[in-house]
């Protein structure tokens, strides 16, 4: 997507965006997908929302919870980032049933971003899924954003002004390519300026 | 007026067995006051020296109390007196308590409170394994949390590591890197029922599916 076509959508919102909420489709295939799996575990990655975890908590045996945030306080952020966060991601590998990842594929270069797949993918289970919601409009901002979850699954955009990162833009046939070997199940841009992204580790 | 000087002598002398007074005839010596010193002083001395350092702790204490966090002084109003750990102390090793903690200070070890409490104040850092009735968590903290009951993670909080609870809350804005888990058993030791409208897709078929939200219009579909 062309900066002209943004700056349109800019120009023309459907409504305030910071109010902008949604029934998240993605979310509610990912709680699906939870409620087969026994003893599940789950990673958050993301600005951190205290009710998302509680939601999350909800539906797996385990959580865990990786904060980009918790970086702020320590030392240069442009240096660290992102292999900070390859380095803090030690988990186990084939451990996850699924991985939620608020706005972050746009804050991390191509280079990195694969580096970063690879690591996820190594760290799902077999048929492990990751669900990415991101903002489309508002991501011109090089703050994360994140969206804080409702009832019935509705989503609602929260704006994290903690910490400054990178920004990437990349339309959605870019981010599948990026995503490889992950496997797209689905994704949408909704007209709120909302995108969400499902995808699958296969065997 | 012998006999009666008799008399006066012998009351004198009952009066002085019964009181023990040695020489009743006598004026009693009062001490004048010491008019050069403050009302305070004076005031100071005349309590047993026992109950000035009382007050001395509690005025101690009181001014302890008023330096703290909001946050920790509301936990003291509401539980009572627990145990704090002031902001410049620093503690390594074991600590098991047997009332409620307010850790302002640095803690570095294991705090061991099955039955109560644990509040780690704004200016509380603490890098040990707590066990305990309860944790609330207002400053910074690593290691592993295990409590019986509700976990609370305050928006000031900054927490890296495991918490195991019954039940967790955190506030917007604390800074979090944790495994957590649920103790989902409950009392009869059945998993709670997860009331959840699922739309499950089939994991041997990747196959796309365009989602139709019924509050959005997609406009561009993979």
């Amino acid at each position: 997507m062309q900066p002209s076509v943004l700056e349109n959508r800019l120009d023309k919102p459907t409504g305030p965006f910071e109010k902008a909420s949604y029934g998240s489709r993605m979310l509610k295939q990912y709680v699906g997908f939870l409620a087969k799996r026994v003893n599940s575990e789950i990673l958050d990655i993301g600005p951190v929302c205290g009710k998302n975890i509680e939601f999350f908590l909800g539906h797996a045996a385990k959580l865990h919870v990786h904060d980009v945030m918790t970086q702020t306080h320590s030392g240069n952020q442009a240096t660290q980032w992102p292999a900070a966060l390859l380095e803090e991601l030690a988990y186990e590998n084939n451990s996850l049933d699924g991985i939620h990842v608020w706005d972050l594929h746009d804050h991390i270069s191509n280079h990195d971003l694969s580096s970063v797949v690879q690591k996820l993918w190594s760290l799902l289970k077999p048929h492990g899924v990751v669900v990415m919601i991101a903002s489309n409009v508002s991501g011109l901002q090089p703050f994360p954003q994140y969206f804080k979850i409702g009832e019935e699954l509705t989503v609602t955009l929260q704006k994290s002004m903690v910490r400054r990162l990178p920004y990437y833009y990349r339309p959605n046939r870019a981010i599948e390519k990026a995503m490889q070997p992950l496997v797209q199940i689905c994704s949408a841009i909704c007209t709120n300026g909302v995108r969400e992204f499902l995808f699958r580790r296969q065997r | 007026m012998a006999v009666s000087n008799g008399l006066l002598s012998g009351v004198r002398n009952e009066i002085a067995r019964m009181w023990k007074v040695k020489n009743v005839g006598m004026q009693p010596s009062i001490q004048p006051l010491n008019f050069k010193k403050s009302p305070i002083s004076l005031v100071k001395e005349s309590h047993p020296p026992e109950k000035t350092r009382e007050d001395d702790t509690s005025v101690q204490r009181n001014r302890e109390i008023s330096q703290l966090s909001s946050v920790a002084k509301a936990e003291i109003t509401r539980k009572g007196e627990p145990t704090l750990i002031g902001e410049h102390i620093v503690i390594e090793g074991t600590i098991k308590a047997g009332e409620d903690i307010v850790i302002e200070g640095s803690v570095k070890g294991f705090v061991l409170a099955k039955s109560h409490q644990v509040t780690v104040g704004k200016n509380g850092r603490v890098e040990a394994d707590i066990q305990a009735s309860s944790v609330s968590i207002h400053g910074a903290m690593t290691g592993a949390l295990s409590a019986f009951n509700k976990v609370h993670l305050s928006c000031s909080a900054r927490f890296n590591g495991q918490i195991k609870a019954g039940s967790i809350s955190i506030e917007e804005g604390a800074f979090l890197k944790a495994t957590i888990e649920l103790d989902k058993s409950g009392k009869d030791g059945q998993q709670p029922a997860r009331h959840v409208e699922a739309i499950v897709f089939d994991q041997d078929t990747p196959e796309r599916k365009t989602p139709k939200p019924d509050t959005l219009k997609p406009i561009a579909l993979k």
